[in-house]
């Protein structure tokens, strides 16, 4: 049994070789309920991602990777709970991924009207923050070490909570929480933040699978390293941790990172408990948010750029993340502009200009440096702004925020950040909204 | 609410994910199995019913908890009864195969160390010099494949003499499952008109009873359209696009597939039985001894899982679909060096295509 190359020889020989991206999330299948359910998917990597392409000036449909009807959709977990050991549903995954890239597999080609060896490999892995630590045994985003491509610690943040229910409800406790500055004391020059980034100590393959096989013998050190185990996935020879598993650009910026800029922006970021510190953060009054919510309500926009806008103050809670997406990219600095300062419209500039590069249908290799630039920038001035050491302030620093340092790398090793989101999961799930509606309807 | 409109995905999905649909609908068709139950027992107390009939307690309904979760309860219309091909034929293969072997359990040899050691830094590496190890190693990897229903899929699967027939002039194409398939249709004349209505009906998404109901009014006119779950069982054989039904914890918790988890008796996190005649016992071993002891046993929930490698083969198979995947040896061959069109272009890709598996290299 042959299934080991030597080195050098590359996995594309064969044309046929069939590249794929293995793609989940958890999904609510009905609005009101606690049900969760994880749906696998696999997107065909040799198609066209283009919707059409214009041949000769005719525009031609092409065959969209990312038209459901190309998905290879796996299975879907029965719930009601979310899967406890993911591997296990995808064991059978694993079987046949094995069996293909052991040459085993006898398949018919037709234009060359021969037989061939088909092989297929899954090189990419997406999923949310909580998917993906969950397939690949992390800790998690709110643990000590909480990224999945460098070992950054979390600086504990500790609060009175009162507890409100169960035996002791009434007393006070500590709860301990962690945050994610790059460094306790902010960088206030440029030089020292690039410096503070590139001492930044990454993970890689061989470090992960040790810390993976140490916390499984020894499940205390996994607080520690941040891997509590290795995944399933992870053992395919076609994936290198991290460099496989980019960051989804759907969860990280659009629904979680633009929905905490603007609540700071506008102040209203910190609950009830501590209210004042609202006043730090907001870079404009509560007067001039709501007229930039009033003038968004008032954009007539393209249909292609999805719904209609609406008023960001009233409805932010509701913004699903297309719409966010087209906020960020298209209506955030018009609307935005005088009412804040001129160096913070520049530091907002940089991270929608630096959105867009990444997300464009292609990037230009040049681009990728001034992706990291101007997110890193951006980051500089979000700390120097937003947290400015502070201890009181540190819940501004969350993960998400330390996610976007990351994302350059991953256009450079996978290509525009579009190509690997997670918006194909959307029509997959839409598919059960109906059963979700039909139900509602009923009853 | 307006009228729902039941799609083809719809359908197929359900069909194929029947499980996971299921809380608030199962629970509505357990409802409805209650109801024909106290009716039935009714019945009884009336003296209409013969006295052979068994009375129905809440625990023996015949259809059991397992046809609760199954697809089509929720269609009150379709009356398809799902064909579970797979399930029935495998139990003589399982019975004979024991408790899956990992590689660290193999015997240890030479080769084996060479391996484990490497295992460790995470990459294998060809060895060709030790031929009888090579055979050890095919041993080892025939018996890691005694996963229940799952190597009965491997063996049955298209041999090339039937892949060659979605090329012919002949075939049809065919929707099903949300891709276009093409079967070969001029061996059997009478399906022709069904499949055409078939494909009709999938990429226009029409429902089932709309379906149903065109399919009487032909009828009527003289055209014979094969019934939906004729179709589809002819289809599933004939695409093998058939799904392994892999039993799994009643509370989703994790899937009794795959090493160590095979003959477990219940979920290992929350304690679920997983077969319906193990409810409500207490006190179980959390393990099996071997197969042979739940032959006779229904898992009270199944993970459905859809082989992918039948849908890869008719990828290359069917020439509409094989053209398709022709773009990224097209793109592979006009490189880009400024601009990155596509994952092709990107670093990791390029690695990979200049590499093959087993690097990066340790030695």
């Amino acid at each position: 049994m042959v299934y080991l190359h030597s080195a050098d020889v590359g996995l594309f020989q064969d044309d046929r070789t069939v590249a794929l991206h293995f793609s989940t999330d958890g999904v609510q299948l009905f609005r009101n309920s606690k049900t969760e359910s994880w749906p696998f998917l696999l997107i065909n990597l040799n198609l066209d991602p283009r919707e059409h392409r214009f041949d000769a000036g005719r525009r031609s449909e092409l065959n969209a990777r990312f038209k459901a009807e190309h998905f290879l959709s796996l299975g879907l977990t029965p719930g009601p709970k979310q899967p406890q050991d993911l591997d296990s549903f995808l064991q059978p995954l694993y079987k046949e991924l094995k069996h293909l890239e052991e040459g085993r597999v006898k398949a018919y080609d037709v234009l060359n009207n021969e037989e061939f060896t088909l092989k297929a490999y899954v090189f990419l892995i997406t999923g949310d923050t909580p998917g993906v630590s969950k397939l690949m045994k992390l800790s998690g985003h709110n643990a000590k070490r909480p990224c999945r491509a460098c070992k950054i610690q979390g600086t504990p943040h500790i609060t009175r909570v009162t507890i409100k229910r169960g035996n002791r409800s009434g007393t006070e406790r500590n709860m301990t929480q962690y945050y994610y500055p790059f460094s306790v004391e902010v960088d206030d020059d440029w030089e020292d933040f690039c410096s503070t980034v590139r001492t930044m100590v990454l993970r890689d393959g061989q470090g992960y699978k040790e810390d993976g096989q140490r916390s499984q013998r020894n499940p205390e050190l996994a607080k520690e390293t941040g891997v509590k185990g290795t995944g399933l996935l992870s053992e395919l020879q076609s994936i290198i941790f991290p460099e496989s598993i980019p960051f989804d650009v759907m969860h990280l910026i659009h629904l979680s990172f633009v929905r905490d800029l603007m609540n700071l922006i506008s102040g209203n970021y910190f609950g009830e408990s501590s209210r004042h510190l609202n006043q730090k953060t907001a870079l404009m009054s509560a007067k001039e948010w709501e007229a930039l919510g009033v003038d968004m309500a008032k954009i007539r926009a393209p249909m292609t750029l999805g719904r209609k806008p609406e008023n960001i103050q009233k409805y932010i809670k509701s913004f699903k993340a297309a719409e966010l997406d087209v906020f960020l990219i298209y209506y955030l600095l018009p609307l935005i502009r005088g009412r804040v300062k001129e160096d913070e419209y520049i530091a907002l500039t940089r991270l929608v200009f630096a959105v867009h590069l990444a997300t464009d249908y292609e990037v230009l290799r040049t681009d990728v440096s001034e992706i990291q630039t101007h997110l890193g920038k951006f980051i500089h001035w979000f700390y120097k702004k937003f947290y400015r050491g502070d201890s009181e302030l540190l819940p501004v620093c969350k993960y998400t925020i330390h996610g976007l340092i990351h994302l350059a790398r991953n256009v450079e090793n996978w290509g525009s950040a579009s190509l690997f989101w997670q918006y194909p999961q959307v029509p997959t799930t839409s598919i059960w909204l109906i059963c979700n509606r039909k139900d509602c309807a009923g009853s | 609410m307006g009228q729902h409109r039941q799609t083809e995905e719809f359908t197929c999905h359900c069909r194929i994910y029947n499980n996971g649909i299921p809380h608030k609908v199962a629970r509505r068709t357990k409802n409805q199995h209650r109801q024909l139950e106290l009716r039935l027992q009714l019945l009884q107390q009336n003296g209409q019913s013969s006295a052979s009939q068994p009375a129905l307690g809440h625990d023996d309904i015949p259809s059991g908890p397992s046809s609760w979760y199954d697809e089509n309860n929720f269609e009150d219309f379709d009356n398809d009864i799902d064909m579970n091909a797979t399930d029935a034929s495998d139990d003589e293969d399982s019975a004979q195969e024991s408790e899956t072997d990992s590689i660290e359990n193999a015997p240890f040899s030479t080769f084996q160390g060479l391996l484990a050691t490497e295992h460790v830094a995470g990459w294998r590496y060809e060895d060709n010099d030790e031929a009888i190890d090579d055979e050890e190693d095919q041993e080892v990897d025939d018996d890691t494949e005694s996963d229940l229903d799952f190597r009965a899929y491997l063996e049955d699967d298209f041999d090339i003499e039937k892949l060659k027939a979605f090329a012919s002039p002949n075939s049809i194409q065919v929707a099903a499952n949300n891709a276009e398939y093409a079967v070969h249709a001029a061996d059997n004349q009478q399906w022709a008109d069904t499949l055409d209505l078939f494909e009709w009906k999938c990429s226009n998404k029409v429902s089932d009873l709309a379906y149903d109901k065109l399919r009487t009014r032909l009828e009527k006119k003289g055209l014979k359209i094969e019934s939906l779950r004729v179709t589809r069982h002819y289809l599933e054989e004939r695409l093998k696009l058939r799904k392994v039904r892999i039993p799994c914890c009643p509370k989703g918790c994790m899937a009794f597939f795959g090493p160590g988890n095979q003959l477990r008796r219940r979920c290992g996190y929350c304690n679920a039985a997983r077969f319906r005649e193990d409810n409500g016992k207490a006190s179980l071993p959390e393990f099996f001894t071997a197969e042979a002891e739940f032959s006779d046993f229904t898992p009270s929930v199944y993970f459905d899982y859809i082989p992918l490698i039948p849908r890869l083969k008719l990828l290359f198979a069917i020439p509409s679909l094989a053209k398709k995947m022709c773009y990224a040896a097209d793109l592979r061959k006009t490189p880009s060096p400024d601009v990155i069109r596509d994952v092709w272009d990107a670093d990791a890709m390029r690695f990979w295509q200049s590499k093959g598996i087993g690097l990066p290299t340790l030695r």
